[in-house]
């Protein structure tokens, strides 16, 4: 699934202390090393407190490392206002919450502020505000509703639509999916997962439920206590922890599949679903026979 | 230990609402005052205009003069406890005339949508700015009053710092209540629909 | 919530420095009601002696209260600059009514020996002003405080005055200062991200100005009022009925040394206002 070799994002030996010299200090990042290829697809996933926001906050400049350096797309996150003018050009950032962030009066306008800051026409803004309202599920139609008479779910969806309308080349998403409903969280999840391949966005999702890591990414980064803990391919973390840690739910398909994997079948990530899981079974039944109560592959 | 002995209380002036309302809002008004928040950078004498009553004007118009003033006591107590401008650090100048900034704002809402009680949105928008002008310019006028009955400042220095600072704040103070109170009341402010 | 208030009495009063003294031991009754005389006695000096008098007075009181020095110098350090600015100001612009003589006319600016004298009580007047309140505050938790309020005044509600209503809203009030310093700069973070930027318009664009601040301030409005609404809805379903007499859960014990305390300081209180007035 990568398009390319180019490294986007470099962490070199990051640390980060919150209020730093006063009685409130905290080391949230310890020495973090990481590379980001573009288009990846990375989750971050953790424990409350273990740094994953502080880790997206680093990536578009608006937490700066206490010590060590982040450099996304060639720029050093501590440069001067311009650069900084840049990196919000080129890395959305949708924050936990982000409805509490809107503003204006009709959804539309919300939408198209991001674009116009970057100083587009107000013809620009409005393709680029249909295209990411499409992107969320919106109708383009609803960019004249009051904002005020939306769902929290709804606000949600606008907000990052915000995001995306500035067209961001890494897109990072805090716990986009928390506190809405199944249906709608799902439904986000695909159409931003559609989004990405179709314009090879970079992602970087933090979340808590793995399942959402089986849906959207090709990568997990563990974060345990302001260090990675673990970082590689999803399906090969999550089959050989030993359990796995962090306190996170873990996703009936990762269950099934190590139980499969302890009995000695190996199925692939794409197959982790119902269907699958049947079908790998029945398959691996065929080549066994029960022997002394146990199953045993057939010479 | 106390018993419980008015089990049918007084009727209060305030309703919880009110009570909530008033704290809320004068955590905002304490909050923007400690930090830089509290300023919009337009040019006036001190280099830009304060916003720290508008919390006042909005409790006088959504909650009524009580909660006005309540808001606008504990945003003059705050001012006063952190005040570094020499003239602050004096009750007088910094309490005082902030109880008032709620209540004749609210007062001016009141009488400017009875005028125009019979254009509903239009007239209510009006009455909020209005109240929005009269707290802020209340807050001027009466400060720097206290400034030059106290001997801080001549009467002249005291009228052109309340002209050159009190009519930008007037007019960045009419902008945000309005906005704000109309969110709030979920009021449509002109446009209809979005920019886009 | 207790601590809560401890943490944010940092914030939105002023440190409090535990420590074991007569100052910290004495009733917060007394010492808010010591506060609001002195207060009111200092503010109307207007001559140089009795602010040296209460410069003493309230640097002994700094130095029985074991509270550090370094702490009320580094407080006062920011508004120097200020200070001076401001005496300088008043030097133009501060003629005195009845002066009898001048040293410079020049229009409306008249400076004089009373123009001086002033200007440097004022600015003593200031410092005594600031200590007062750092000693007040360094001695006295905030929740005291408020609670000392809420009694002291309590007489206030047999005449149906709102004094308990009152104390309440600052106790939100004080409560809601942290949370509304987090919410705002997270709100602040985000609008960065969308690119928002306050103060880029030229300068006679109020208007234009005055909307550059949206952004953050409407979103962390709308968070007040929903915070309001969810927090109505909370207290009354627990019961809350404004004005109701409440049961205390902290009471203060007055001892004989808060009634030695009180008693010294009205009277030192007294002879200073009496001084005052006959200077």
């Amino acid at each position: 699934m990568r398009q390319n070799n180019e490294v986007i994002l470099t962490m070199e030996r990051v640390s980060f202390r919150y209020s730093p010299g006063t009685p409130f200090e905290r080391l949230a990042l310890i020495d973090i090393a990481l590379r980001v290829m573009r288009g990846e697809r990375v989750a971050v996933v953790g424990q409350t407190g273990s740094g994953k926001s502080t880790l997206a906050g680093l990536c578009n400049g608006i937490l700066k490392p206490s010590d060590g350096n982040v450099t996304v797309f060639g720029m050093d996150t501590r440069g001067d206002a311009k650069i900084q003018k840049q990196l919000r050009a080129k890395v959305g950032h949708v924050m936990q919450n982000p409805e509490d962030q809107l503003f204006e009066q009709y959804v539309g306008d919300d939408v198209a502020f991001g674009p116009l800051k970057l100083g587009l026409t107000l013809d620009e803004a409005r393709e680029r505000a249909r295209s990411a309202m499409a992107a969320v599920g919106l109708d383009f139609t609803e960019k004249d509703t009051p904002i005020y008479t939306l769902s929290r779910g709804r606000k949600r969806l606008v907000a990052i639509a915000g995001i995306l309308a500035m067209e961001p080349e890494l897109l990072i998403l805090d716990e986009p999916t928390s506190g809405l409903d199944p249906l709608t969280a799902k439904s986000l999840l695909d159409s931003l997962s559609a989004m990405c391949e179709e314009k090879g966005t970079t992602l970087l999702l933090i979340t808590h439920q793995l399942s959402e890591v089986l849906q959207l990414a090709n990568r997990v980064i563990v974060m345990d206590h302001g260090k990675i803990s673990r970082d590689g391919d999803p399906e090969a973390i999550f089959l050989a922890a030993e359990e796995l840690p962090f306190g996170l739910d873990v996703p009936d398909e990762v269950i099934m599949a190590k139980r499969l994997q302890a009995a000695g079948v190996r199925i692939e990530r794409k197959d982790w679903n119902a269907e699958g899981f049947a079908a790998t079974m029945a398959n691996s039944l065929l080549n066994r026979e029960v022997k002394d109560g146990k199953l045993t592959k057939l010479e | 230990m106390e018993h419980r002995d008015e089990m049918e209380a007084p009727k209060s002036v305030f309703t919880t609402r009110k009570i909530v309302v008033a704290g809320v809002l004068s955590a905002i008004a304490v909050f923007l005052g400690l930090t830089g928040w509290g300023f919009v950078p337009v040019p006036t004498a001190a280099g830009n205009a304060t916003i720290l009553q508008i919390p006042a004007i909005i409790g006088g118009v959504v909650e009524g003069p009580l909660v006005g003033a309540v808001i606008g006591l504990i945003f003059g107590v705050s001012s006063f406890l952190h005040a570094t401008v020499p003239f602050f650090k004096d009750p007088l100048v910094a309490i005082l005339p902030r109880i008032f900034i709620g209540v004749f704002g609210y007062y001016a809402y009141v009488m400017v949508k009875r005028l125009f009680s019979k254009s509903k949105t239009g007239g209510l928008l009006l009455a909020i700015g209005v109240a929005g002008f009269i707290g802020s310019a209340t807050n001027t006028i009466l400060v720097l009053a206290m400034i030059y009955l106290r001997g801080y400042l001549s009467l002249q220095a005291c009228a052109s710092i309340a002209l050159i600072n009190g009519v930008p704040e007037a007019v960045v103070s009419i902008i945000i209540t309005v906005a704000v109170v109309s969110a709030w009341w979920r009021l449509d402010r002109g446009r209809k629909g979005s920019r886009i | 919530m207790e601590n809560s208030l401890n943490w944010s009495s940092q914030v939105v009063i002023g440190k409090y420095i535990p420590a074991e003294s007569f100052v910290h031991r004495m009733d917060p009754r007394a010492k808010l009601s010591l506060f609001i005389l002195f207060l009111a006695i200092v503010s109307f000096t207007r001559t140089i002696l009795p602010e040296v008098v209460w410069l003493v007075a309230l640097f002994s009181l700094l130095y029985i209260g074991k509270i550090p020095i370094r702490y009320f110098f580094s407080g006062l350090r920011p508004a120097l600059p200020l200070l001076f600015l401001f005496m300088l100001l008043q030097l133009f612009f501060l003629p005195v009514p009845g002066a009898s003589r001048d040293w410079l006319v020049w229009g409306w600016v008249k400076i004089g020996p009373e123009t001086i004298v002033l200007i440097i009580s004022g600015a003593l007047r200031f410092i005594v002003i600031f200590l007062l309140i750092q000693l007040l505050t360094a001695s006295t938790s905030l929740t005291d405080l408020a609670h000392a309020f809420e009694q002291l005044l309590s007489p206030l509600a047999k005449l149906r005055l709102p004094v308990h209503e009152v104390a309440i809203i600052m106790v939100i009030a004080v409560r809601f200062v942290p949370t509304f310093a987090a919410e705002a700069d997270k709100i602040r973070r985000a609008q960065a991200a969308r690119g928002a930027d306050i103060g880029t318009a030229r300068a006679w664009q109020v208007i234009k100005r005055t909307k550059s601040v949206f952004p953050i301030l409407l979103p962390l409005f709308i968070l007040a009022i929903n915070r309001a609404e969810d927090l109505v809805m909370a207290m009354e379903a627990r019961g809350f009925v404004p004005g109701e007499r409440r049961t205390r859960y902290i009471t203060f014990a007055w001892r004989k040394r808060d009634t030695l305390g009180a008693v010294i300081g009205a009277i030192f209180a007294a002879l200073m206002g009496i001084w005052q007035f006959y200077q």
